[in-house]
């Protein structure tokens, strides 16, 4: 763990200075639903209730199958952390009226809350579910990467807290290089739509939620 | 999600039934002076006209309070470069500020006629395009459901049917026949001559639009009970508008009165539109989480 740790660290370090395109890497394959990802941001932000900028998505899919005497356990379930994706294309961005969404040039996708009209329209929008509207604020609130930290060198909140190791973030070409591009995995939509920055090591079942009937166990929290 | 979205149902509706009768009311001013003259179809046709504002500014009034920072209300419009909602609403100004100024002109007789056919093409355009950025609104590439060709469709058909009604209505109100030999009579019939059965053609396309719906999404609709009353009230519509035309073939002592016929359609046309656009809302299924 402590080499992984300092490989990403050094994966990030060395891209700093090549003005990096940030993204994050999902292992789904390890993630244990432990949801400190999810705590760790709330945490970190000071989210009101009902408000989570990265979620843990639950899918389970599969029965039980009969085998003659025998019953076999076709039954299966993983985890996936995800929050905004800070999409290359961000619909968020396009549909914003009052240009509250902007995007850095390091492809971070910010609010400005001052200027946001609360219209929801980027909820509407976003297939990620990242914008949460903030019903004492009254604006669009969502997922900044930390950006306030990575100007400082340090790590993401959701990274530093993930006890599985899980989370990685970074230049995404760099991550992609690394990891592979797949971004598209069940329930997440197609990378077409907005060109997520993201790349995930999909679970072993990932294949099976296309004819298992897969769903989503905590549709309430996301 | 569409539960809280009553204010934007008023907002679509009503937007575009002012549009529609200002077309359908400047259809009829353009046609009307043809064979009448200036000051007898200004008469008639300027009340349509005069009502296109207050429902323009009741939808305006509506669409801000689903804003949750009206204040910010002003900003809506700087992301013209990519985001229909800025669009909607500078053609929602821009509609509104030539309509009020054509209608002032119209109705005060001041500025020159070149001056208020400008403004009239204006208003026409502006209104076009607000209706088809409204509808362009809709069509996000995340939510297949509304991103298809019915979507504007749909919002066309809204604004004409609503119009023509609206129009017949406040013509079939405001005209006053003293006797059958009242020249504004006649023009309120010939008018009434053609909205009308334009209304009826326009209330058959939408009922047949709906019973195919219907069809399709009855069993899987979330509200199969608004469903079946929306067609109720737009076959309702229909009929009142096919007893208005058939009026002087009814036995005499039927209780309705034509004008009453007319208001009566376009009251239910109204509900049937508010619901059909209720029901668009509740079709909102995005892609992914």
């Amino acid at each position: 763990m402590a080499s992984q740790e300092s490989d990403n660290h050094e994966l990030n370090t060395q891209t700093v200075a090549l003005n990096p395109r940030w993204g994050f890497y999902v292992n789904v394959q390890s993630c244990v639903g432990c949801k400190a990802c999810q705590v760790a941001c709330k945490d970190k932000n000071n989210l009101g209730v009902g408000i989570l900028w990265r979620k843990v998505v639950e899918v389970s899919g599969g029965e039980w199958i009969q085998n003659g005497p025998f019953w076999i356990d076709g039954s299966f379930s993983y985890f996936l952390s995800t929050a905004c994706n800070h999409c290359e294309r961000p619909i968020c961005k396009e549909v914003c009226p009052t240009q509250a969404i902007r995007q850095r040039n390091d492809g971070i996708v910010l609010i400005d809350n001052t200027i946001c009209v609360g219209c929801r329209y980027c909820e509407w929008a976003c297939p990620y579910s990242a914008p949460r509207f903030d019903e004492t604020a009254k604006v669009m609130t969502k997922c900044n990467l930390c950006y306030d930290l990575l100007d400082q060198g340090k790590r993401p909140a959701c990274v530093s807290a993930c006890q599985m190791r899980v989370l990685e973030y970074g230049d995404i070409g760099a991550l992609r290089a690394r990891y592979g591009d797949l971004d598209d995995i069940f329930p997440l939509p197609e990378r077409k739509l907005t060109n997520p920055a993201v790349t995930f090591t999909p679970h072993i079942q990932v294949a099976r939620t296309q004819s298992n009937r897969a769903c989503i166990g905590n549709e309430e929290e996301i | 999600m569409h539960s809280k979205e009553w204010p934007l149902v008023l907002f679509t509706v009503l937007t575009q039934m002012a549009v529609g009768m200002f077309l359908v009311a400047e259809a009829v001013w353009r046609l009307g002076t043809r064979h009448y003259s200036h000051e007898l179809v200004d008469t008639v046709a300027t009340p349509p006209l005069i009502l296109v504002v207050p429902l323009l500014i009741a939808g305006g009034l509506v669409a801000t309070a689903h804003l949750t920072r009206p204040g910010r209300a002003l900003w809506v419009i700087t992301n013209l470069k990519s985001s229909w909602l800025s669009r909607e609403m500078l053609f929602s100004v821009l509609f509104g500020l030539t309509i009020s100024g054509y209608v002032f002109m119209r109705t005060f007789e001041v500025g020159s006629g070149t001056l208020q056919d400008g403004l009239a093409i204006g208003a026409i355009l502006s209104g076009v395009t607000l209706i088809y950025g409204m509808s362009r609104l809709y069509m996000l590439r995340t939510v297949p459901a509304w991103n298809t060709a019915a979507t504007p469709l749909v919002f066309f058909q809204t604004a004409l049917l609503l119009g023509v009604l609206g129009v017949s209505a406040t013509l079939a109100i405001s005209g006053g026949c003293s006797s059958e030999a009242d020249t504004q009579c006649t023009l309120i019939k010939d008018a009434l001559g053609w909205t009308v059965p334009a209304a009826t053609v326009l209330a058959g396309c939408q009922l047949a639009v709906i019973a195919l719906f219907s069809t399709m999404h009855f069993n899987s609709s979330q509200h199969p009970w608004l469903l079946s009353l929306r067609l109720v009230l737009a076959i309702l519509s229909m009929c009142l508008l096919l007893m208005f035309i058939l009026d002087d073939n009814l036995p005499t002592n039927h209780c309705a009165s034509p004008r009453s016929l007319l208001i009566a359609a376009l009251v239910a046309a109204v509900l049937a539109e508010g619901l059909g656009r209720y029901l668009f809302y509740a079709q909102y299924q995005r892609l992914g989480l």
